[in-house]
């Protein structure tokens, strides 16, 4: 929302600078910036006039446009645009002119010199407006900056009025906030309709058949004796604000909803259907199925019974709420307009508007709700200036259909609750002062004087405030109105007020207590039989005020109608005294602790304590309050032994050179299509960014893959690694999917420290880095021989904990790294969290170790080259307690071994639990060895 | 006795010439000048000389002492020569470079999830986790966006179906935790969230992290307390805070929380677009209806809320000027933290 200082000051008179009046704003919610040099117009834009208009001799798009720009100095630009002609004034952009970042410079285009830009309102940054060149007044002087004409940019602010507060999205809203904030009077709006003598209501009928999507509907008729241009100060206030100057109706409709925040249409009335009475009549209805109408951008639009239209005789004529129709469209013949200020329902104007993909000022507005108080003043406002401006005439009289109760939100403000609420105490009389400033009603509260203001009201029985306002009660609407003030539901009637009540002693009476007695006809229920008739309000010094039909008489033991049937004071002991009399009620402890409150009109965003507590905050200053730590009993602390999990392996993947990688949680069908993935368990978006990121991963190893993919380019090694959520479809579209956390790894290229591998380097990495894994998460991980589709099927694994899957390792298949368009051979893991959290070891535990020495032996074996190691280690072991590791300390294929052979160097060592070993009963072991692998798998020794 | 010195200064000759090492000279003078030392012996003997004598042989033991001294001094420095130009043999290029051990790297997306969960565990926060893929509920409609509300329209929402949503928020774990826990509560929740933006400075993924204290005496000043901490902690004590007014349907107070800039110290800059504020957070007071909702009484509980934004504290803290580099996965970004 733009604010031109200028016209804030027609509201409320302050002294600040701009920027002072900016930071006021800002520190009390109205978030805003000062549109500043950049934004504001280019003293290099000047105006242009347009002598000849000649096609340019390349391009038949394009245009070259003789301009003048001072008596004696003429230039040629090339222009595309088609909505000029000669002798028009234009914006022209000189060179150097700057908009943002973007520089103006002498080009050619198409073999033709520019020496500058022709501009539309869009480039000026005037209007969203984008098609063809702005069109300036033909009185424009030439030569003239634009920015000294259209004195636009720096006296402005722009604001951005967050969603709860659209009484801000006018001026006026935006002068309260300021007067608050200065501590100012806003100033009243002055202006006097002067109606003529014809009827509206002769004119123009209406009839609001949605009365819960318009609640209220307001139309004046009002006659004009030409629709030209609106006054200059009037154009140069749109268009300071954003919006596009189009004719005096127009522009009024505008101007008021930019003024007051009241959207308004206007009706060409000849365009209307009248019958024979030449009267017409406006209907508020839902459309048709299918029902089209043109809006007045040009757009035929088709609508359903779920969209409001409103609607003439014969055709809709409007969207409600949304944008008025091409059919009933003000032109320059327009001589005679029907006002439209209504209230649409919020949601239905949101939906309709979303739907047909058409955001206006209007339903931004309507969207956020109109006060429908609004209504009336707005079509007044707007009729007045139309008289002034236009020469208009305001027919007699506001056609208003209005289906839905004004009344007025009071809530109790409790200042030692917002003391416990702020950390602070603010002064009672601080919170009314503010409170008063944003247009509040606020006093502390009390009850007896509150009493006091309605003795003599009449007694009306089945009073409310709907049907009878402030001006006759009967008992318990006035004990209950009493108690609204202060925003206390107590009940309706006296017998719920009697059951909602706690029980007070008549010795301990306070004023704002309640007495009740059977009284007349009284209302029954299953807890009093006998029913609860009559309540009164006690106000303290023995006096109690009730509002009374009926008088107790002591003779008959029966009630009779009084004579003076009214709010009146008595003693309270009439009450007491009654035999009849069935004890007193209270509802809050400290009713002095009130100040009641009554939110103006315009802030529908206020219903609770809560949100007069930020209002008074906020004008107090979020800054002033002091900073404390929370007090009281201390929370149990509750970890999540993922986080502990997935620190611990990052740490360990971190410590020997991996990287840590966040891809997106969504891919594109190609991934899923390029490894053997199954579509049906993902997740798919409705509405994707775009195709590569339209589903949930089901997998984490698709995106380690691209991200190899992209830096193979830079690094000859890559060590990634991701941990992140994996989402598996339940297959039903209304119920969340399985989440299961993930960690996945890859490796292109690099060495493998320790056993020098020729082949498969890639695995072995991945292979140790998981073992490293396994180590610091306290638990065995075993590799038997993969089964997953898209793994080498020769090098690569299945990973299992305690005989259950926890995920798999191994070579990319060829094939698939060159889907991905990977060019050296990489290794992967993915291993599922949820598992190893379910089974791995909490804590880590010491296990005793010996104290005595312990003897490390190699031994060197040429083995056939296919025997696993698996195999060699289980043969090497002696099975003895002697026997502490048995570790494989170095393969090696040299040629030298013979054909198919290979070398193992195995350590195996020694240690005894109680004892320093003996020499001999190491050689005893290391015999049974070497026998075991010359007999079992042909190896022999290596000298 | 005249003999027996001159007999010492030959086999201290003897003796120093063998010495080799520092531990054999320091033998070598305990042999004769220790307290027991051969010299020290003769020099306590002369005292019970005849006068005549006394002085001859005194002066010949203490000559030989100053001797005895003064080759044990040279031989030490030379020994201590010897061993240093020993050493210089062995000298080796420090400048070369150094065992290559593997260095590997934590995004900084973790590294500053990380540091805050570690400043709020101080303050006796707990860390709870929600689902990424939510629900309309717990994603808006408990939080107050009802549907068709137009704070909806601050959050564009990536949907699976009308009733299931990416979460654009990580505020749904308030919910859920409120609904699975009873006050007192502090917990911070970390995760992913999802948008339906992408341009220079928007991401259709980025981090959060949420915060909620729910107590009998939660008071707005605890909130400021708790957020001036944190701030202070993460970006040093220098820093100044502002809390403005602002709108968040979930919270009543809301507000948004700037810290000073420290790029240029508040005088203006690119950074803080000229304002010398930067914004980091937004915060306030739980709605009355977000503690119903979540099953807590509001005429007996209070609580406060706030949300981070991960990459923007990364961002600012790093020194990283593009959002898009977090998920770009560039080694040449990520090795660098």
């Amino acid at each position: 929302m733009r604010i031109p200082i200028n016209w804030l000051k027609e509201y409320v008179d302050f002294k600040l600078t701009t920027g002072e009046l900016s930071d006021k704003l800002t520190m009390s919610g109205t978030e805003n910036e000062i549109l500043s040099e950049a934004t504001a117009i280019d003293p290099n834009v000047i105006v242009a006039e347009i002598l000849e208009i000649k096609p340019h001799p390349n391009a038949d798009k394009l245009r070259v446009v003789r301009v003048r720009i001072s008596d004696k100095e003429e230039k040629e630009i090339v222009c595309g645009a088609a909505n000029i002609e000669a002798g028009q004034k234009v914006p022209l952009a000189l060179p150097g002119a700057k908009f943002g970042e973007f520089e103006i410079e002498e080009t050619e285009i198409r073999g033709v010199k520019s020496p500058g830009m022709l501009c539309s309102e869009k480039e000026l940054g005037i209007s969203d407006h984008a098609e063809g060149i702005m069109i300036l007044e033909p009185d424009s002087p030439v030569g003239e900056s634009l920015a000294n004409i259209l004195r636009g940019g720096k006296n402005v602010l722009e604001a951005e009025i967050t969603p709860n507060r659209g009484d801000c999205l006018s001026i006026i809203g935006v002068a309260r906030e300021v007067a608050a904030v200065t501590g100012k009077r806003i100033k009243d709006l002055e202006f006097r309709i002067k109606e003529s003598k014809e009827r509206a209501e002769d004119f123009l009928n209406i009839k609001v058949e949605e009365k819960e999507l318009c609640p209220r509907y307001v139309a004046r008729v009002v006659k004009i004796k030409n629709n030209g241009k609106s006054p200059k100060w009037m154009q140069e206030r749109l268009i300071e604000s954003g919006i596009r100057p189009i004719s005096m109706v127009v522009d009024v409709t505008n101007y008021v909803m930019l003024e007051m925040g009241q959207p308004l249409h206007a009706f060409d009335f000849d365009k209307l259907t009248v019958n024979s009475k030449q009267k017409t009549e406006i209907i508020v209805r839902r459309a048709k199925d299918n029902e089209i109408i043109k809006t007045l951008d040009g757009i035929e639009r088709k609508l359903t019974k779920d969209d409001l239209v409103i609607a003439d005789l014969k055709q809709a004529i409007a969207v409600a709420g949304v944008m008025g129709g091409a059919n009933t469209e003000v032109d320059e013949n327009t001589k005679m307009v029907i006002l439209e200020s209504a209230a649409f329902d919020k949601v239905s104007v949101r939906k309709t508007a979303q739907k047909l993909n058409l955001r206006s000022e209007a339903s931004n507005r309507f969207e956020k709700g109109i006060p429908i108080s609004l209504n009336e003043m707005a079509i007044d406002r707007a009729a007045w200036l139309l008289a002034e401006i236009a020469g208009g005439e305001v027919m007699s009289g506001r056609l208003d259909v209005l289906s839905k109760w004004i009344w007025v939100q009071h809530i109790g403000f409790r200042i030692s609750n917002f003391e416990k609420f702020l950390g602070e105490r603010v002064e009672e009389k601080r919170i009314v002062e503010i409170l008063k400033s944003l247009g509040f009603e606020a006093e502390k509260f009390d009850i007896k004087k509150e009493a006091k203001k309605h003795l003599g009201k009449p007694y009306i029985y089945g009073a409310s405030f709907r049907t009878h306002g402030t001006n006759a009660f009967d008992c318990s609407y006035f004990t209950d109105y009493i108690y609204s003030l202060i925003g206390l539901n107590i009940g309706h009637t006296a017998l719920d007020q009697f059951e909602n009540g706690k029980e007070v002693k008549e010795k301990d009476l306070k004023p704002g207590d309640l007495l009740f007695y059977i009284g007349h006809n009284p209302r029954k229920s299953k807890k009093y039989p006998k029913g609860v008739g009559h309540v009164g309000l006690y106000i303290g010094g023995g006096e109690i005020v009730d509002s009374v039909k009926f008088e107790y008489d002591e003779k008959t033991k029966t009630y009779k109608e009084k004579g003076h049937q009214a709010v009146h004071e008595q003693p309270v002991e009439i009450f007491m005294e009654n035999p009849e009399f069935l004890g007193a009620r209270r509802y809050y402890d400290d009713l002095d602790d009130f100040i009641a409150v009554a939110v103006p009109w315009w802030r529908l965003d206020v219903t609770l304590e809560e949100d007069l507590y930020e209002e008074v905050t906020r004008i107090y200053g979020y800054n002033k309050v002091k900073s404390t730590l929370p007090i009281g009993e201390l929370p149990k602390p509750k970890d999540l032994e993922k986080l502990s999990l997935v620190k611990k392996i990052r740490e360990v993947l971190k410590g020997i050179g991996f990287a840590e990688t966040y891809n997106y949680s969504f891919i594109g069908e190609d991934s899923f299509k390029a490894l053997d993935l199954d579509l049906k368990d993902a997740v798919k978006i409705q509405n994707p960014i775009a195709k590569d990121l339209e589903y949930m991963r089901t997998l984490l190893l698709p995106s380690l893959l691209l991200d190899i993919q992209k830096n193979q380019g830079n690094f000859e090694a890559i060590k990634i690694f991701e941990i992140a959520q994996i989402y598996l479809s339940k297959g039903k579209i209304d119920s969340l999917p399985e989440e299961i956390p993930h960690l996945a790894g890859a490796i292109l290229g690099g060495e493998s420290p320790g056993i020098n591998y020729k082949e498969g380097k890639e695995f072995y990495q991945i292979k140790g880095a998981i073992q490293n894994i396994a180590k610091e998460i306290l638990d065995k991980i075993d590799f038997v021989p993969g089964t997953n589709k898209n793994l080498h099927p020769f090098r690569s694994a299945d990973l299992l904990i305690k005989g259950k899957k926890i995920g798999f390792i191994g070579e990319v298949k060829p094939d698939i790294l060159r889907k991905f368009d990977i060019k050296k051979r990489t290794a992967i893991f993915e291993i599922d969290l949820s598992t190893i959290l379910e089974i791995v070891g909490k804590e880590k535990r010491f296990v005793p170790f010996s104290r005595y020495p312990s003897i490390s032996r190699d031994l060197a074996f040429v083995i056939g080259k296919n025997v696993q190691v698996k195999d060699i280690l289980s043969v090497v072991d002696p099975k003895s307690d002697l026997v502490q590791n048995i570790s494989i300390k170095d393969i090696y294929f040299g040629k030298e071994m013979g054909e198919n052979k290979k070398s193992v160097l195995i350590n195996i060592i020694y240690q005894g639990k109680d004892r320093t070993l003996e020499e001999k009963e190491i050689e005893n072991i290391e015999k049974k060895v070497i026998e075991n692998v010359s007999q079992k798998l042909q190896g022999t020794l290596r000298d | 006795m005249k003999q027996e010195i001159e007999g010492l200064r030959e086999s201290f000759r003897s003796d120093l010439a063998k010495a080799r090492e520092e531990r054999e000279l320091e033998a070598t003078r305990v042999k004769y000048l220790g307290r027991k030392g051969l010299l020290t012996l003769i020099l306590k003997k002369i005292s019970d000389l005849p006068l005549d004598q006394k002085k001859e042989i005194g002066s010949l033991a203490n000559s030989l002492k100053k001797e005895i001294t003064a080759l044990l001094n040279k031989k030490k420095k030379d020994l201590e020569s010897l061993k240093v130009s020993n050493l210089q043999k062995e000298a080796i290029d420090i400048t070369a470079p150094g065992s290559k051990f593997p260095l590997g790297h934590l995004h900084p997306v973790t590294q500053v999830f990380d540091d805050i969960i570690e400043i709020f565990k101080r303050l006796g926060f707990s860390v709870a986790e929600g689902p990424e893929v939510e629900s309309d509920w717990y994603n808006f409609q408990a939080l107050n966006f009802p549907k068709d509300h137009p704070a909806r329209d601050t959050q564009d929402t990536l949907f699976v179906s009308e009733e299931i949503v990416l979460r654009t928020q990580t505020s749904p774990v308030q919910i859920r935790y409120m609904e699975e826990n009873k006050p007192p509560i502090r917990v911070v929740a970390p995760g992913r969230t999802y948008r339906r933006d992408s341009d220079v400075t928007h991401t259709p993924m980025f981090h959060q992290l949420e915060g909620l204290a729910v107590s009998t005496d939660i008071r707005f000043s605890d909130l400021k307390g708790t957020l001036e901490y944190f701030v202070h902690e993460f970006f040093g004590s220098e820093r100044k805070l502002r809390f403005r007014p602002h709108f968040f349907p979930f919270t009543e107070p809301s507000a948004e929380v700037d810290i000073s800039c420290g790029i240029c110290n508040s005088k203006g800059c690119r950074v803080c677009k000229f304002s010398g504020w930067i914004e980091v957070l937004g915060a306030g007071m739980v709605h009355p209806q977000v503690l119903k909702n979540g099953g807590i009484d509001p005429k007996v509980y209070r609580g406060f809320a706030f949300g981070l934004g991960i990459e923007r504290l990364a961002m600012l803290k790093y020194n990283i000027d593009d959002l898009r580099l977090f998920f770009e996965n560039d080694l040449r970004f990520l090795k660098q933290f």
